[in-house]
């Protein structure tokens, strides 16, 4: 399978930063200058697919590179944007995360229109998500390495004892 | 603090829709939703910004709006989610404490439009200063 970003990662001249699981990357596609992407190093599509440790360790990068836009671009402000699916915006195969500087004069809008719901539905959307989310906790911490477990080496001296006895009658 | 609605919300003063709590954050539905079931976590320590937030509870706060996100697709029967946050009024920041912003998305649902592209430039210059 091809993937624009995976290609990104495997040439790394976009690359900021990087470790065994992530990869903060220069937008290839930026919407304004100093745009970020943390992308999972593995290729994943959507945020469900990602382990928990992964995800922590790619939201905490994101906020060191919103006060890097602080401090080095003289942002005025940071957007952190998750597109989880193609309705939600999202526009490559491969999961990311947007980290946005912002000027008050940049142009764009993120901002929704909010709505009112009628005081019902909201009651019953609270009661669905409410129960849905009760199991939420206990998250998953990176899996321990297995423990390799060097196999000993038969010795030939002992190989050959092992033969002599199996040939006694 | 005193006077802001989501410390007053954190100790129970103003009234909310609670979905969810732990140790770090509480997750409310927004009364002016994006888009029905729109969630916000809401940092039971006051900060301004994410950036200002300990690691510990910006990765708790990442995760839980990872299991959000998966239990609004499965329940809502939405195609997608969004998470957000804005830090600082020019990116949209309306509120005087950090705010997480889950949303369900559907087709067509306009909540937020496409992101522009741009040519990238400058990269070597832009990798040095953001390093």
């Amino acid at each position: 399978m091809t993937c624009m970003l995976c290609d990104v990662i495997k040439k790394g001249d976009n690359t900021i930063f990087q470790n065994e699981k992530i990869a903060v990357l220069l937008h290839p596609e930026p919407a304004v200058k100093g745009h970020v992407l943390i992308c999972p190093i593995e290729h994943q599509t959507i945020i469900e697919q990602i382990p928990d440790f992964v995800i922590s360790q790619m939201f905490t990068q994101a906020n060191k590179i919103c006060t890097r836009q602080f401090e080095a671009l003289q942002a005025e402000g940071t957007n952190v944007l998750v597109q989880n699916g193609i309705p939600a915006g999202q526009t490559y195969g491969h999961f990311g995360i947007n980290i946005i500087p912002r000027t008050k004069e940049d142009g764009l809008n993120l901002v929704w229109q909010p709505k009112q719901m009628p005081e019902d539905a909201m009651n019953q959307i609270h009661e669905a998500l409410k129960k849905a989310f009760e199991d939420i906790g206990n998250f998953e911490k990176e899996k321990p390495k297995p423990i390799e477990i060097k196999k000993e080496e038969v010795k030939p001296e002992e190989d050959y004892l092992l033969k002599s006895l199996k040939r006694l009658p | 603090m005193d006077n802001c609605i989501f410390c007053q919300m954190l100790t129970g003063n103003i009234p909310t829709k609670k979905v969810y709590e732990d140790e770090h954050c509480i997750g409310v539905l927004d009364i002016y939703p994006a888009h029905p079931g729109h969630v916000i976590l809401v940092s039971k320590e006051h900060q301004t910004i994410m950036p200002q937030l300990k690691d510990e509870v910006v990765e708790d706060i990442a995760v839980v709006a990872k299991h959000m996100s998966q239990r609004m697709l499965n329940t809502l029967g939405v195609k997608g989610t969004n998470i957000y946050v804005a830090n600082g009024i020019a990116a949209g920041q309306k509120a005087g404490h950090v705010l997480v912003h889950v949303i369900p998305r559907s087709q067509g649902d306009n909540v937020m439009p496409n992101l522009p592209t741009t040519k990238l430039e400058e990269k070597e210059k832009m990798i040095a200063l953001l390093k």
